[in-house]
């Protein structure tokens, strides 16, 4: 075993830091939550000019051809940071996603924009009713004409109203299981974006398909055969969120550390007091567990080992551990947490939402246990 | 970063012994008498002989000077043997005395070294570690059993409590207080190695709930010569102190718990319930997928104490969290496992019926005291909040 980031890692890290103390502190990040794009064009225009969107892809089309511990180690930054806006849909939703399935064309004519920033894109997966995967999609792709007319109802598009391209996960082919990724003009007729409001203020879209028409060489990797690679591509960024989530919950911990030295009750700080010390305790295991978990699958990946039984174990123990550890943070820091003007929020806010996002806990012990062969119901 | 297992090569030499001369009927024995670190009234004749062949091999103390009977290997190495031994529900029967040896390592004297450490490492001495007293548990500083020097020995007197192994070890591994003014009080203590056989030592059973054995060990005016005493005078609480960082790891381990849930999957898989496949029963589902991570989890804390000691870097804070995270899981697992399995897993492996080799049943009483004994989960948390966080002392 070596916890150690290598070389590059490391300095990939502390300018990630220092980028983001700067240009996203937590101010802007409250800013972002009524501004109508989700980020400061400037800022994005920085973050592609150090070339973060194309972290994880290859030289020949534009990227950076980081490994995918690289990609691990700059979300946790990103979370750490809070930063909001497109980076997840484009760079991590769209661009494994392209990575994975894509032609070399396809590869040619998307992702050299998208690692400079230019594209935007993001993945139209979830559907009303369903949980996080690629089984029982109401979304569907009809041959017609040269090509295909897609008809559905998709929801939780994060940044559709940034994004030029969705990349829709639909049902396609003859075969009942069969799953095509269609690259569709937000621009096209047929497709209507609807606002979602949540909590986080991130910006989350319902998105309706109606009969919109696709040409056939919009298709990634094949008409009806995406299942064997969207998988991987899913489970990926499944790992990335994970990431992000560590970022994030490593400064609730830090935010309640910190408080719990200075806060003074009953004439000493409350870190002095033993319940107080042991819910720092536990939010530190949570943390630093939720962070092996996440590098180690990580680490699979990037040796091309198997690594899906890990990944979920990664997304179940993470979420887990991040929602108590907001609990904790919060119960430690009282009334103070409580406040918009406290940073606290921010985190934990981030932390119990993403747990619900690519893979909540249910969904991934649910596919844990058809991968140590225990039987589905019938 | 790197999660490789760097010592695979001598993990698969282990293992193909293991599994060449660990016999099933041995495996059974070794899980009726020995798992959750249970200590039975006496030792079977089979494990002895087992635990003098593992000695045999080398594999006991592979981390210690050749001179001393030892493998000249690393810390790394010998937890291969632990860990391959857990995986089959197996241990080293005498290891507490690895707690003993590591300090001796530091702080015994050549004579003590030689007498001791060979022995351990054939597999054949044990050495009873002598802390705990009625009053002075969880507060080891507050030890009361006295030691007073006199010419060329000391004379001690008093009770030490919950001292597993004192009925068949040679040796009693003992903090005494040595200065009764001494401020704060864990300075006024003193380490002794005993010989068991001392005229005025009396060694008396507790029978505990999980069907095991410890002691109460009295001493009655014991002479003691100077030669048993281990480190200098006054300075027991420090020489304690030191190898508690690796002897964390030769407790509980995480492979155990593996094999215990593979083996509890395992029947599952095959069971039925209230007509219907057990595994089919999301509640059931969820629950195995849960441990199948929670046990990940555990294995990499693990892991995380073993390569900071390679690099002599400070583990308090996470052998801790290590400790307190795998007792605690434990615990939770096989009271899990039970309302899996229903009314089977409340069977002993002596029933003809039992499940699992009766461990889930055996663990509900056997895990209860991991999670006090060695460090209490509040301390481990104390340790984390405050050496590893920061947070003041109150
Ligand atoms: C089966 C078994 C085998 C053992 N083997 C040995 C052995 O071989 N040698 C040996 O020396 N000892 C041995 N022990 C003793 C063991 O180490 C003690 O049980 C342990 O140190 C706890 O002490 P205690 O039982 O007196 O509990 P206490 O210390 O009285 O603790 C009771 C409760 O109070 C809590 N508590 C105590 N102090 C604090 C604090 N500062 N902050 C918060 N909470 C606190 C504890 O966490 C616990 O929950 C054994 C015990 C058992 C049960």
């Amino acid at each position: 075993m070596d916890l150690n980031l290598s070389e590059s890692q490391t300095i990939l890290r502390g300018a990630a830091r220092e980028f983001l103390a700067s240009e996203c502190p937590p101010s802007l990040v409250r800013q972002m939550e009524t501004d109508p794009k989700g980020l400061p064009p400037e800022v994005w225009r920085r973050i592609a000019q150090m070339g973060w969107p194309g972290i994880v892809v290859p030289e020949q089309y534009g990227g950076h051809e980081g490994s995918f511990l690289d990609l691990l180690v700059l979300l946790d930054e990103i979370g750490r940071a809070a930063l909001p806006g497109p980076f997840f849909s484009t760079a991590v939703l769209a661009g494994l996603t392209i990575l994975e399935g894509g032609s070399a064309e396809q590869k040619l004519s998307l992702l050299p924009r998208l690692c400079q920033g230019e594209l935007f894109a993001s993945l139209a997966l979830s559907e009303p009713g369903l949980d996080f995967g690629l089984d029982g999609l109401t979304t569907a792709a009809a041959t017609s004409g040269k090509g295909y007319a897609i008809t559905g109802t998709k929801v939780f598009v994060p940044d559709a109203h940034l994004a030029e391209v969705l990349l829709c996960v639909a049902r396609a082919g003859r075969r009942k299981d069969g799953v095509g990724v269609f690259l569709v003009k937000t621009a096209n007729p047929g497709v209507s974006l609807a606002p979602l409001e949540t909590n986080l203020r991130d910006k989350q879209f319902e998105v309706i398909f109606d009969g919109v028409e696709v040409g056939a060489a919009e298709v990634l990797g094949g008409k009806s055969g995406a299942r064997a690679w969207l998988g991987p591509a899913l489970g990926k960024a499944m790992l990335a969120k994970c990431a992000e989530m560590v970022g994030a919950g490593r400064r609730a911990l830090e935010l309640a550390v910190e408080y719990a030295k200075v806060r003074v009750q009953f004439g000493k700080p409350i870190g002095t007091l033993q319940a107080v010390k042991h819910h720092c305790a536990n939010l530190a295991t949570c943390i630093e567990t939720a962070e092996l978990m996440t590098y180690r699958a990580g680490w699979l990946v990037e040796q091309g080992l198997p690594w899906r039984r890990d990944a979920l174990r990664a997304k179940a123990w993470t979420n887990e551990a991040c929602k108590r550890a907001a609990a904790l943070a919060h119960q430690v820091h009282g009334g103070m947490g409580f406040t918009r003007e406290y940073d606290l929020y921010l985190y934990t806010g981030r932390m119990t939402a993403f747990a619900q996002m690519y893979g909540g806990t249910r969904w991934c012990l649910d596919q844990l246990a058809d991968e140590m062969g225990l039987v589905r119901e019938a | 970063m790197d999660f490789s297992d760097s010592r695979a090569a001598f993990r698969r030499e282990v293992a193909q012994w293991l599994d060449r001369e660990l016999t099933d009927e041995l495996r059974d024995e070794y899980a009726r008498e020995t798992t959750f670190l249970r200590v039975p009234m006496a030792w079977s004749p089979n494990i002895l002989e087992f635990n003098r062949k593992i000695g045999a091999k080398g594999w006991i103390g592979l981390h210690w000077p050749k001179q001393y009977g030892g493998g000249g290997r690393t810390l790394g190495d010998q937890l291969v043997v632990v860990e391959e031994l857990a995986a089959r529900h197996a241990k080293i029967i005498n290891s507490q005395s690895l707690h003993a040896t590591n300090i001796l390592l530091i702080h015994g004297t050549e004579e003590q070294k030689m007498e001791i450490i060979p022995h351990v490492a054939r597999g054949e001495m044990e050495v009873s570690l002598g802390y705990t007293e009625p009053n002075a548990g969880s507060d080891v500083a507050n030890i009361q059993m006295r030691a007073v020097e006199k010419d060329d020995h000391f004379v001690i007197t008093g009770e030490k409590i919950f001292n597993t192994m004192a009925h068949w070890a040679s040796y009693h591994w003992l903090l005494a207080r040595t200065d009764p003014a001494a401020q704060p009080k864990y300075r006024g203590l003193t380490m002794f190695v005993v010989d068991l056989k001392t005229p005025g030592i009396t060694v008396r059973p507790i029978k505990t709930i999980d069907d095991a054995r410890t002691n109460l060990v009295h001493y009655d005016d014991v002479r003691v010569p100077k030669s048993r005493m281990v480190g200098a005078k006054n300075r027991g609480f420090y020489v304690a102190m030191d190898a508690l960082g690796q002897e964390r790891l030769f407790v509980f381990n995480p492979r155990f718990y593996r094999a215990l849930y593979d083996d509890i999957v395992q029947y599952i898989k095959t069971a039925h319930r209230n007509g219907r496949a057990l595994a089919s029963d999301p509640v059931v589902r969820h629950a195995l997928a849960e441990f199948d991570a929670k046990i990940a989890v555990s294995q990499l804390l693990y892991e995380r104490v073993i390569w900071l000691l390679e690099q002599k870097k400070p583990v308090i804070s996470e052998v801790s969290m290590f400790k307190m995270f795998i007792t605690e899981m434990g615990q939770e697992l096989v009271r899990r496992a039970l309302d899996l399995i229903g009314l089977p897993g409340l069977l002993r492996l002596e029933s003809k019926l039992s499940v699992v080799r009766g461990l889930v049943a055996m663990g509900q009483e056997g895990t209860i005291f991991h999670t006090f004994a060695g460090g209490a989960s509040e301390l481990m948390r104390n340790i984390i909040a405050g050496r590893g966080y920061g947070l003041p002392e109150a």
